[in-house]
């Protein structure tokens, strides 16, 4: 797999003595060309932080950011074929949405009004194009940002919470539009969300982040296949709990019971019942949603990190 | 780099509040000095007969007096406004996050110095012709001559000198933006940077006054007042004496000592590092910093 992104033991510190804080301890990760990759983590995590350096915003207090093999401390150019929003659309705002796209196209050294215009219609801005950013709602600063991060047709986007301030409409075409970037065009896509059911259907791979470092890793496939949740219903149910708590978290309800294992585990469990006398009326494997996969996981190194 | 001055021009311009308060307001100064003096003229005849007694007012001396209208505490006042709204407005705005991946650091800064020479320029310049064109038409509203006329020899000495006065004037201005580029680079706030830089302007001024304490209070060898020799203010104050009266700015500092006037090269290469040591400052400051907003 061709890397687009490489993340080489990065870390970052802000502050000192004291007021010292690890914003993002040892990353290592790789992100292929052509994936939509995620982010994932709660506020406060290192997702911004960790996209940040990725643009040459922050510098890492060790290690190093390659984009497409290169070192992006050092040879800045490749920036040319990133774009990007990060932490919410802030613009001029006393420019109108075209003006402040025309300024980052000079800034940058690639003004083409033709390429503003299409984008400034595919974002759906034409008719507001003209009128002054601060005037903007929230959806379309977001989508302002969107046609910003894609001025130059870069080969990857790198998205901070795309779909704040957007209307469950909205948030769908944006979801389709970044399917689009990486099916269609070939584009590496780099998003962060705490919106997880966004990611589920958006990404081909995740990276769960908490307190700064990566706790998870994987194919959103991989990541949900490994535990599943079972419902059993078996009679007695009370000797059933007994004979699976020394080995599951067993959750007795008033005629079942709900635990956690491993899929490969199931066969095991039914007849570590059978053996015991237990009576198995029904075993229901229960897909665990990316949102409870994520919730399990921070809670679990949250308690045990 | 002609795209990212565009850039530069198109954003700063497009804050039409800023640059017609800070930058246009010299010019539409003269504008309304020039209406308000031809008004006069019309309706006086007190006034033109007063204009009349006062003499031809020569164009060339005119324009050269004007460009160091800017050169005053207020002036430099609102340079160092427009350079905080310049600079500490990208951190204000948040925009750093979108040109900082887009370009080096370092490009992005210098561009803003020259585009802030270009507007202080151009605004000299324009007050310049206009107060002068306010002076032609009250001077023909006056009966009074109006020349002298435009000979290659006084148009030669006339552009030195005005070049000149203008490289001043522009100094003085770099000087101030410079404490506001890199006071900007520090707070991160335009009205921060506003303070920080105005503050450290008038640090300049309290240099004299640290050395005379030092000199009186801990009774410090006398050359210690020559430290204030150093500051710009003292090297502009030199080099406008040279110009004018072809003789160096001199200041009895103690009773029995005054400060030595340095040559107007000395003063000019002080001045020069000066600014390139401002601009060096506010890079450097910039360079490796985090960009958090």
């Amino acid at each position: 797999m061709e890397s687009a992104v490489r993340f080489e033991n990065i870390s970052k510190t802000f502050g000192r003595g004291k007021k010292q804080v690890h914003a993002v301890k040892n990353v290592t990760l790789d992100i292929g060309v052509g994936q939509v990759f995620g982010f994932l983590g709660p506020n406060g995590a290192g997702k911004t932080t960790t996209i940040r350096m990725m643009l040459t915003l922050l510098r890492p207090t060790q290690g190093r950011v390659l984009l497409y093999g290169k070192d992006v401390q050092r040879e800045h150019d490749i920036l040319k074929r990133v774009g990007a929003t990060v932490e919410g659309a802030a613009f001029y705002p006393y420019l109108s949405g075209q003006a402040n796209l025309e300024v980052l196209a000079r800034t940058a050294g690639h003004y083409n009004p033709q390429r503003i215009r299409a984008l400034l219609e595919q974002v759906d801005l034409t008719e507001r194009a003209r009128q002054r950013f601060s005037s903007y709602s929230l959806g379309m600063k977001q989508r302002l940002g969107l046609a910003a991060a894609l001025l130059h047709d870069p080969d990857m986007i790198i998205l901070d919470e795309p779909t704040n301030g957007l209307d469950p409409s909205g948030i769908q075409e944006m979801r389709t539009f970044i399917r689009e970037l990486a099916d269609k065009h070939g584009k590496t896509v780099v998003l962060s969300s705490h919106l997880l059911n966004e990611v589920e259907q958006i990404c081909d791979r995740v990276a769960i982040i908490n307190k700064g470092e990566i706790i998870r890793e994987g194919t959103v496939k991989g990541l949900l296949e490994g535990k599943a949740k079972l419902r059993i219903e078996a009679a007695p149910l009370d000797k059933a709990a007994a004979v699976l708590g020394a080995r599951y978290a067993v959750t007795p309800n008033s005629h079942s019971m709900t635990l956690e294992a491993e899929r490969g585990d199931v066969p095991r469990i039914i007849r570590q019942l059978i053996a015991a006398d237990i009576e198995v009326y029904e075993v229901v494997s229960q897909k665990q949603s990316l949102e409870e996969y994520f919730l399990a996981v921070i809670q679990e190194n949250t308690t045990h990190g | 780099m002609v795209s990212l001055f565009r850039a530069e021009w198109q954003k700063t311009t497009g804050n039409r509040w800023a640059v017609g308060l800070l930058i246009w307001i010299f010019p539409a100064a003269a504008i309304g000095m020039s209406i308000l003096a031809i008004v006069i003229s019309a309706l006086s005849s007190d006034y033109r007969e007063y204009l009349q007694m006062l003499g031809p007012i020569p164009w060339n001396t005119r324009m050269i007096e004007t460009v160091s209208f800017m050169n005053n505490e207020v002036g430099r006042l609102i340079i160092l406004a427009f350079t905080a709204i310049m600079f500490a407005g990208e951190y204000q705005y948040g925009t750093w996050k979108n040109l900082v991946p887009r370009r080096r650091r370092v490009p992005l800064i210098l561009m803003k110095f020259i585009a802030l020479a270009v507007f202080v320029v151009v605004s000299i310049i324009a007050f310049s012709i206009i107060a002068v064109m306010g002076t032609w038409i009250t001077s023909s509203m006056a009966g009074i001559e109006f020349g002298p006329a435009l000979t290659p020899e006084i148009a030669g000495e006339f552009l030195g000198d005005y070049l000149l006065q203008l490289l001043i004037t522009l100094s003085a201005t770099f000087i101030a933006s410079g404490y506001a580029a890199a006071a900007a680079m520090i707070t991160r706030n335009i009205l921060g940077s506003l303070l920080v830089g105005f503050i450290l302007s008038l640090g300049e001024t309290t240099v004299l006054i640290l050395t005379l304490i030092l000199y009186n209070v801990l009774k410090l060898p006398v050359q210690i007042m020559s430290l204030y020799q150093f500051t710009p203010g003292y090297n502009l104050a030199n080099i406008s004496a040279w110009v004018k009266n072809g003789a160096g700015f001199s200041y009895r500092v103690a009773v029995d000592y005054s400060l030595q006037p340095f040559s107007m090269e000395a003063s000019l290469l002080i001045i020069a590092l000066w600014i390139v040591g401002l601009i060096a400052l506010t890079l450097f400051l910039f360079r490796r910093q985090d960009i958090t907003s």
